[in-house]
């Protein structure tokens, strides 16, 4: 990646995600990822849940 | 409207105004004016994410569309909370890493000058033109409930927002967003409430009227690439729009671009992820409440004041005897619906419902004669989903509380309105007059032309809101336009995750994008919008791999 400011300022540092993170730092950032992801999908779950008890409830 | 109900109108738009020019002074160089230094909490940029996305046309159509369909739209919603995780993980630390102003400056980073260029003057061009649609759909319709001429009305919605993100920039629109959040959760929840005491029936008898009319249907699971709102369809359609919209839309990689950190960028985007669903049905279920509302009260035969009061100048003794049918209708209406609350087993309840669809129908065939009266007498469209939620509030709603709903449809508006003022503002700066046109000069200087740059979209957005109603084709034109590149520019950003794409193979797939998506929406029109981001940000990844890996052969890579 060209690491020049487009506008011909000051360089700026272009760092990729990953870059300067060592082995240990990126599986903790994958384990964090999943989590969330866990997280995530467990409230869509319940909420999609409540919504799906609200059909099977009322709707005709 | 009630002069307190103004009062707390007024007062509340001077109050966000007076705000977001005193936070002008932590906008006094470009980073301050454009990324609020990079120091806002997660938080604070999760509700201005939020409150972008959300506009006047939700609290105003969508509240309609469930008083009418119910509340299967939210389906449209299911795939956001996984492609703000998918974002989390990709663009954010992308984006943040490369210390850009825009979305698009890194595609330059990547793939060279055209493609970034190509990608903000799309955003520009589509982004200019919706602003006018997100003031002109409320200002339409308080023109029509309130009598005043358009103007006023787009000045009311568009001068304030336009006033504190000219002054405050950034850190402005994001404080204010926060307030105007709040303030819409408040105001809904407040309908709600108010909605649930005034019935004559218990919130379960009620939710068993709107069940009868099929209101309550969530989840469509066909899988069909014709209907809108399915399960999959928001599910893998809707998770690549959120993708485009959230990813590459520099309205919203704004808000997270100023927060503190990448931790600080994820966990603003995860507040849409696990509020968005039940803030959107929450919602729909005022329309469907509204919906029920009017079995125990009398609605107006046509929702739209104009058309009501145009139809009853020109063909009064016709609309008088159709509006004498309608309450006929509406009493027979109202004592099936109670029969349907009060039935004391499942037979009795089937046979009610039954009895309460047949009178339903007979008063909404009466409503189709009135609308098609009002055509005729107007030559304007007799659809009025759109007045359904402001009169309701206006005749309905206790004095102050219709103040506060009214003052939380401007908020919507606002927000959305200074988002987007402000990354237009940034995108014409730093991707066009500092790239191209001025290259080397002062911070003062790009923070003086940003502000002006603000000012030009306000008025820009304004004057496109005062003719969106005579352009109608042609913001229709124009919206289309914008979702032919939407798909296209999310798989250009998809593509700059694979490491041999290049700059030939990104401004190919594009295009070749683009060409997929028009051509489906010309040989299969019956496509749903929400599958032409798959298919635009597909092909892009697809071709942009082909001639990457091609290239890398032809250089013996």
């Amino acid at each position: 990646m060209n690491s020049r400011s487009p506008e011909g300022g000051p360089r700026r540092p272009v760092e990729h995600a990953r870059s300067g993170l060592d082995a240990k730092a990126a599986t903790e950032e994958g384990a964090s990822a999943r989590r969330t992801l866990i997280r995530v999908i467990v409230v869509q779950v319940v909420a999609l849940g409540l919504l799906w008890l609200l059909q099977a409830r009322y709707h005709i | 409207m009630h002069p307190v109900s103004w009062v707390i109108v007024l007062g509340y738009l001077g109050y966000v105004v007076v705000d977001g020019i005193r936070r002008s002074k932590d906008a006094r160089n470009l980073d301050g004016y454009l990324l609020a230094n990079r120091a806002l909490p997660w938080w604070a940029v999760g509700l201005s994410v939020m409150a972008t996305q959300l506009s006047a046309v939700t609290l105003i159509g969508t509240t309609g569309q469930g008083a009418t369909d119910g509340l299967r739209f939210v389906q449209f919603y299911f795939g956001l909370p996984l492609a703000m995780v998918i974002l989390g993980v990709t663009l954010v630390p992308l984006l943040r890493g490369a210390g850009v102003y825009t979305a698009y400056e890194y595609l330059e980073r990547r793939f060279g000058a055209p493609v970034r260029t190509l990608a903000a003057c799309l955003f520009l061009l589509g982004r200019g033109m919706s602003c006018g649609v997100v003031i002109s759909a409320p200002a339409v319709v308080f023109a029509a409930v309130f009598g005043w001429p358009l103007a006023w009305c787009v000045a009311l919605i568009g001068a304030p927002a336009v006033l504190y993100t000219v002054v405050g920039g950034v850190q402005a629109v994001t404080w204010a967003d926060v307030k105007q959040m709040v303030l819409i959760v408040l105001a809904v929840a407040a309908v709600v409430v108010v909605l649930l005491v005034q019935m004559p029936v218990s919130p379960g008898e009620a939710l068993r009227i709107a069940g009868a009319t099929g209101r309550l249907q969530v989840f469509d699971f066909s899988f069909t690439a014709t209907e809108t709102y399915t399960f999959w369809s928001g599910l893998i359609g809707g998770a690549f729009l959120a993708l485009s919209y959230f990813g590459t839309d520099q309205s919203q990689v704004q808000r997270y671009l100023a927060a503190k950190s990448v931790n600080a960028a994820r966990k603003s985007l995860l507040v849409s992820a696990y509020w968005k669903v039940p803030l959107q049905a929450m919602v729909l279920l005022v329309g469907v409440l509204v919906f029920v509302y009017y079995q125990f009260r009398e609605p107006p035969l046509l929702f739209n004041p104009a058309h009501q009061a145009a139809v009853q100048a020109e063909r009064g003794d016709e609309y008088e005897a159709l509006q004498q049918r309608f309450g006929d209708a509406l009493v027979l209406r109202e004592e099936a619906a109670l029969r349907t609350a009060d039935a004391p087993d499942q037979a009795q309840a089937q046979a009610a419902m039954e009895a309460f669809l047949a009178r339903e129908a007979s008063v909404q065939e009466v409503r189709a004669e009135a609308m098609a009266m009002a055509e005729e007498v107007t030559g304007e469209s007799p659809e009025d989903v759109n007045y359904i939620i402001p009169r309701f509030v206006l005749n309905e709603l206790p004095v102050g509380l219709a103040g506060l709903f009214v003052a939380a449809v401007i908020a919507a508006a606002m927000s959305s309105i200074s988002s987007e003022l402000n990354s237009l503002s940034t995108a014409s700066v730093v991707d066009v007059y500092r790239r191209w046109v001025r290259p080397r000069d002062t911070d003062a200087h790009y923070l003086m032309v940003s502000r002006a740059a603000t000012l030009f979209w306000g008025l820009f957005a304004s004057f496109v809101a005062l003719y969106a109603v005579s352009l109608g084709s042609l913001i229709e034109v124009v919206n289309k336009f914008g979702s032919y590149f939407y798909g296209p520019i999310l798989g250009v950003f998809l593509l700059a995750l694979i490491p041999w794409a290049g700059g030939g193979g990104a401004l190919l797939g594009m295009v070749a994008g683009a060409a997929a998506v028009w051509t489906t929406a010309w040989l299969a029109p019956e496509v749903s919008f929400l599958w032409y981001n798959v298919i635009g940000s597909g092909t892009v990844v697809l071709v942009g791999m082909v001639v990457g890996r091609a290239g890398l052969r032809g250089r013996g890579g």
